[in-house]
């Protein structure tokens, strides 16, 4: 630092400030922005692991566009239309899949597959998990909350956070997301204006699901001042959840009720109802949720519901309650 | 200002239906570990739920005008903020951008508020790496960083060597006498409200005791007379039992003698009529701010 660099401050000593303080929004967009930077300067494996992850991506979109240019030879006798609308569904819901994936045509199985190679849902998992460990629980542990709370409300915190998690989100999820259905219009040549709606679907139903798994992985962070226990606790919890129904279900063909306790799978069974569809494949198994058997979609919207009641509950307890 | 102000911890009254009422000055907040001033402090931030009353704070309400305080007030809280990861810099202007200031202001303002608190040249340096000092520093900075009116330092010499300690009272004084600012410093270290305040607000078992400026509470208003001489301290305390006064000495040789008509002329006859004895201080008794606590807060061990 040059002499001139700091003469003001010895000259003056200390400044008065007489810009403009910027409003609320802004404090929670700084609150998201250094939380999301931080996240990703302070590990070099969040760092791997992104690495991997957009170089799954880009593989993914490769093989995308290779297995596109081949579609005559697999699907002589399919609407093309029909085909980029079941395959970027099938992709888009998959991003979500860790043990279980979900096929909506049997025959396209093999585009279903070219998604599912690239463990979207699991790299997904793995860095949020990472990211979000410490987001409220270093806040506690490090006395971080304090300076927080001399500034901004509990509600601004959490929201900040929250978005931090969802800056991930979109950059993982939902700008793939996007990626994906201008790469498959394209390499289909097919007119995507058509399919806008489904463009809506995808970004609407990411935004949707990154939001819960967001939720869910700030809701465990607030409950432990360790990062470590937090990050555990909910990659094992998801992989897990998901790992049992695959292992005990008592049928290798049908669907039973054990697949709610899969959080990913209600997520993408969610997103399956909102895209109108309720026959479906998950990994190999038929699933109907409107035939009044096993799972119904009034259970999926159950869990759901369950899930962000808890959260919501949770962390209004953990963090915006003040202790009286 | 509060009034009737409670806040509990359950069952725990930490603050006691306070009636406060304290300037824009300098103000040491006082009182044993455990009476209530941390607890008092974040309440009036709104860290805390009241249990009951009203409170002001710069005269913005602080059930409806948070932001305001906020905005207002910087805080250097009890613990320190150790985040191992980041600099002191990014520390400090990522505070500065909670406060409402653009990320350039908040960069210069940061590094303008550590050069100040002397970190200028370790700004740099990850907050892992700083002593208690530095980060007693670095918290007064990121207080600072967006130009308060009123800054609340919650135990700031708290672990300090005597260096330190010097320093960062220096820094606090500047700050109220060189820059304008109001100050409370909540502190059990009673030197460093001597040293530095000019009004005191004494807490007890989450009650407060008493509070006012400084001076008055020093101020003696029982009827002794002090007298400090140089030469044989015998032959004084002989001349004033011969004259049937009423006196104690104290640990520093400091005669307090009780107050009763002409007394000022009678021990000035005493020291001309003795050679060896010549006078330095004859006065009020002075008391310290500790003799003020022993009087008010009995049984409270940890004051130092």
């Amino acid at each position: 630092m040059s002499e001139d660099d700091d003469a003001y401050v010895r000259a003056f000593r200390f400044r008065r400030f007489e810009g403009k303080r910027n409003g609320r929004l802004y404090r929670v967009m700084s609150i998201a922005w250094f939380n999301f930077r931080h996240a990703i300067a302070k590990s070099w494996f969040t760092k791997l692991i992104l690495i991997l992850i957009v170089m799954g991506l880009l593989m993914q979109a490769l093989i995308m566009f290779i297995s596109a240019q081949f579609y005559t030879i697999y699907y002589p006798e399919s609407d093309i239309n029909v085909l980029f609308r079941k395959y970027y569904a099938e992709s888009i819901l998959n991003m979500f899949s860790l043990i279980n994936f979900i096929l909506i045509e049997p025959s396209f199985y093999f585009f279903g597959l070219a998604t599912m190679i690239t463990g979207g849902g699991f790299s997904y998992i793995l860095l949020i998990s990472l990211v979000s460990g410490g987001l409220i629980a270093d806040d506690k542990l490090h006395h971080f909350d304090e300076a927080y709370f001399s500034h901004v409300t509990r509600w601004e915190y959490l929201f900040g956070k929250l978005l931090s998690l969802m800056l991930f989100s979109f950059l993982l999820v939902m700008g793939p997301a996007l990626m994906q259905f201008f790469i498959l219009s394209s390499s289909l040549k097919i007119d995507f204006v058509q399919h806008l709606g489904l463009l809506a679907w995808a970004l609407g139903f990411t935004f949707i699901a990154t939001l819960i798994l967001s939720l869910l992985a700030l809701t465990i962070s607030s409950l432990t001042t360790r990062r470590t226990i937090a990050t555990l606790i909910f990659f094992m919890m998801l992989i897990m959840l998901s790992l049992f129904p695959a292992i005990f279900s008592s049928s290798l063909f049908q669907e039973t009720p054990i697949f709610l306790i899969d959080l990913m799978l209600v997520i993408d069974m969610f997103g399956l109802i909102l895209l109108g569809e309720s026959q479906f494949k998950v990994s190999f198994r038929d699933f109907n949720l409107i035939d009044g058997v096993g799972i119904e979609y009034i259970d999926v919207m159950l869990v759901i519901y369950i899930v962000i009641l808890f959260t919501i509950i949770v962390l209004y307890l953990q963090v915006i309650r003040r202790r009286q | 200002m509060t009034k009737g102000f409670s806040v509990h911890y359950g069952k725990i009254r930490a603050v006691d239906n306070i009636d406060i009422r304290a300037p824009r000055r300098s103000i040491g907040l006082l009182g044993p570990n455990g009476a209530g001033k941390t607890t008092l402090l974040r309440a009036l931030l709104g860290f805390l739920k009241p249990k009951s009353g009203t409170a002001t704070v710069l005269g913005y309400d602080i059930y409806k005008e948070l932001n305001e305080i906020w905005d207002h007030v910087g805080y250097s809280p009890e613990f320190a903020p150790k985040i191992p990861d980041i600099s002191a810099q990014k520390y400090v202007s990522y505070i500065g951008q909670l406060a409402g200031l653009s990320s350039i202001d908040a960069s210069q303002r940061a590094y303008d508020s550590l050069y100040y608190v002397g970190l200028g040249e370790e700004r740099y340096r990850m907050l892992g790496e700083f002593s208690q000092g530095m980060m007693q520093k670095a918290k007064l900075a990121a207080a600072l960083v967006h130009d308060p009116d009123l800054i609340i330092l919650d135990e700031p010499t708290d672990g300090l060597d005597p260096e330190g300690r010097a320093q960062m009272l220096e820094l606090i004084e500047n700050l109220y006498k060189d820059e304008g600012k109001s100050i409370i410093v909540s502190t059990h270290l009673l030197f460093d409200v001597q040293r530095v305040c000019d009004w005191a607000l004494i807490i007890g078992n989450g009650r407060l005791i008493a509070s006012g400026n400084l001076n008055q509470l020093l101020s003696d208003t029982s009827d002794v007379i002090r007298i400090r001489v140089a030469g044989n301290l015998d032959t004084l305390l002989n001349r004033l039992r011969a004259r049937g006064l009423d006196f104690q000495v104290d640990d520093e040789n400091n005669v307090d003698i009780s107050r009763v008509d002409n007394i000022e002329m009678m021990i000035l006859d005493i020291i001309n009529s003795e050679p060896s004895l010549s006078i330095r201080y004859l006065g009020k008794r002075e008391r310290t701010l500790q003799d003020v606590f022993i009087s008010l807060v009995e049984g409270e061990s940890d004051l130092e």
